[in-house]
């Protein structure tokens, strides 16, 4: 019985962020000390439809941003990886992956703003993608070093062998193996870019309003009720993704 | 053979162009402006900024933010360790352990507009303790956030690191068997503090360790929810940073970047030393 009571307090827990945003996106003018005795209303979600809405425009931008950046990183991590994999025998090349992904992406967008003013690119919607692929790349290539084992060399040799080509190798025996990961690492990735706030607000300089920046601003215009629902659509690709398949966040590099 | 090589070179250089070299740039800038060989007031090679780095606002920056970190982890791992020996049966049970990557959908920019929403002085707890007659003003409520302790910020840190600290626990104790070392260790004689101690936890803590490190790295550079609940002074060092440089203060500029490279050899420090601890799980 009081298992039964810890679970369910934990899922209470778990669930308070979701239960706190739904409740203050429908409220307006609450103030202290009423709980319940204020007045409800759908006017914040109604904002939503409105077409100059700052949501919707930011949720597309996020959703631009994040598929972007995800759908690159997953590729280029890909195929970087395998080089490193099979042509390297150092064990640092790898390591050196993990630094731009251990250092604070705010603390690295400090050191290389410099960089992205020099290219014209602070406060814009490619500066951004840069920015966050510098940090998905790295992700990418240790997510998928390990899949680059001798098993997948054999196969590689077998269709060589049998006369294949790369591009022969890659649709016949790389690819039927690798399928499943690189819808894990896309999403992981995606994750990573929809998260993401400190590096975009720094590099982006609030020009380019993502989901989360929106969030951000609309904290510090102390209006709780947009920052609400701001945070909701945040947590809707997440959660969606949570109910198709669990593995995308478990961040399988730092399990090796 | 000459294909290879090509192959080889060009995937090597894309590695290095994409990985390796944004840290060198970036790092390497941050030393020259810190060194006065680059930068706006740049006047010739000087120490000055790094030999002030240790005293006054940054090490009590920096002394705030490793408490932060430590605290966060510890508490996360030694929740999530409570956790699974005491709700460990229940916990794997899929729905329940579907239940645990819950949290893991929350951006940290959401955790903590939340725990303040919640923690505040004007926050929900607040409230209903007003509502049940435990305190009659606002001020009676206690500061968790904005606080010197940073136990809003800790509490957000909670809640991101003790589940995902749970799953990993509960894959480790069935990736080593544990079950069946109790019970060997059950039968020769060990009585259950035994096995908790001279068992479960050696294992467990060795294997959670790396990931343990990481994460008091990554709750060393938490931005969105400091920048939430944080106090104003001492700050968390990722903060104080961003407000050096966006100071009118021209002078502070390289104070800022001697920081911001303090803390990324921190990270690449601690990094490369795990990563030589565990040279042989890796190989």
């Amino acid at each position: 019985m009081t298992r039964k009571i810890s679970i369910t307090f934990l899922l209470l827990i778990f669930l308070q962020p979701l239960l706190v945003l739904l409740y203050l996106s429908f409220s307006t003018q609450w103030h202290y000390p009423s709980l319940f005795a204020h007045p409800f209303t759908t006017q914040h979600w109604q904002t939503l439809l409105s077409e100059s809405s700052a949501l919707i425009k930011s949720i597309g931008i996020s959703i631009m941003i994040s598929t972007l950046v995800s759908f690159v990183a997953t590729g280029m991590g890909f195929f970087i990886s395998r080089g490193i994999a099979y042509y390297t025998k150092s064990r640092w090349w790898l390591t050196s992956a993990y630094f731009p992904y251990v250092i604070a992406p705010v603390v690295l967008a400090v050191m290389l703003n410099f960089y992205f003013l020099k290219m014209g690119l602070t406060g814009t919607f490619a500066g951004i993608l840069l920015a966050q692929l510098l940090i998905t790349i790295p992700y990418s290539v240790i997510f998928f070093h390990s899949f680059w084992s001798s098993t997948i060399l054999e196969r590689e040799y077998l269709v060589a062998t049998l006369g294949g080509n790369f591009m022969t190798s890659l649709r016949h025996a790389i690819l039927p193996s690798a399928k499943g990961l690189l819808v894990v690492c896309y999403f992981q990735c995606y994750l990573i870019s929809w998260f993401e706030y400190g590096l975009t607000q720094y590099i982006g300089v609030g020009k380019v309003e993502t989901l989360t920046i929106l969030v951000y601003r609309y904290i510090s215009e102390a209006n709780p009720y947009l920052a609400a629902l701001a945070g909701l659509l945040l947590l809707i690709p997440p959660l969606v993704l949570l109910f198709v398949n669990r593995s995308f966040f478990i961040q399988n590099v730092w399990k090796s | 053979m000459l294909k290879n090589t090509v192959i080889r070179r060009s995937l090597a250089g894309l590695f290095l162009l994409l990985c390796a070299l944004p840290v060198v740039l970036a790092m390497g800038y941050a030393a020259l402006y810190s060194v006065g060989l680059t930068g706006l007031q740049s006047d010739g090679f000087m120490l000055q900024h790094w030999a002030t780095l240790f005293q006054g606002e940054f090490l009590s920056s920096f002394l705030y933010s490793l408490w932060i970190a430590g605290a966060s982890s510890a508490l996360a791992l030694a929740t999530a360790l409570a956790a699974l020996f005491t709700l460990r049966k229940e916990l794997t049970d899929k729905r329940v352990y579907r239940m645990l990557f819950l949290p893991l959908t929350v951006p940290p920019v959401v955790i903590g507009f939340v725990i303040y929403q919640l923690f505040s002085g004007g926050g929900i707890l607040s409230r209903v303790s007003y509502q049940s007659g435990l305190i009659d003003q606002i001020s009676h409520f206690p500061e968790f956030v904005h606080d010197a302790y940073g136990v809003g910020i800790i509490l957000a840190h909670l809640f991101i690191g003790f589940p995902f600290f749970l799953i990993l626990l509960l894959n480790l104790y069935q990736q080593n068997n544990l079950d069946e070392l109790e019970i060997t260790a059950a039968s020769l004689g060990a009585g259950r503090k035994d096995i908790l101690l001279r068992v479960h936890l050696p294992v467990l803590l060795k294997g959670i360790f790396p990931v343990v490190s990481l994460y008091t790295i990554f709750f060393m550079g938490a931005y969105e929810i400091p920048l939430i609940l944080g106090q104003s002074s001492p700050q968390m060092f990722t903060i104080l940073i961003l407000e050096k440089l966006q100071r009118y203060s021209l002078s502070d500029i390289p104070v800022a970047y001697a920081m911001a490279l303090f803390y990324a050899i921190i990270c690449i420090g601690t990094l490369s030393w795990l990563m030589m601890q565990y040279k042989k799980r890796w190989n």
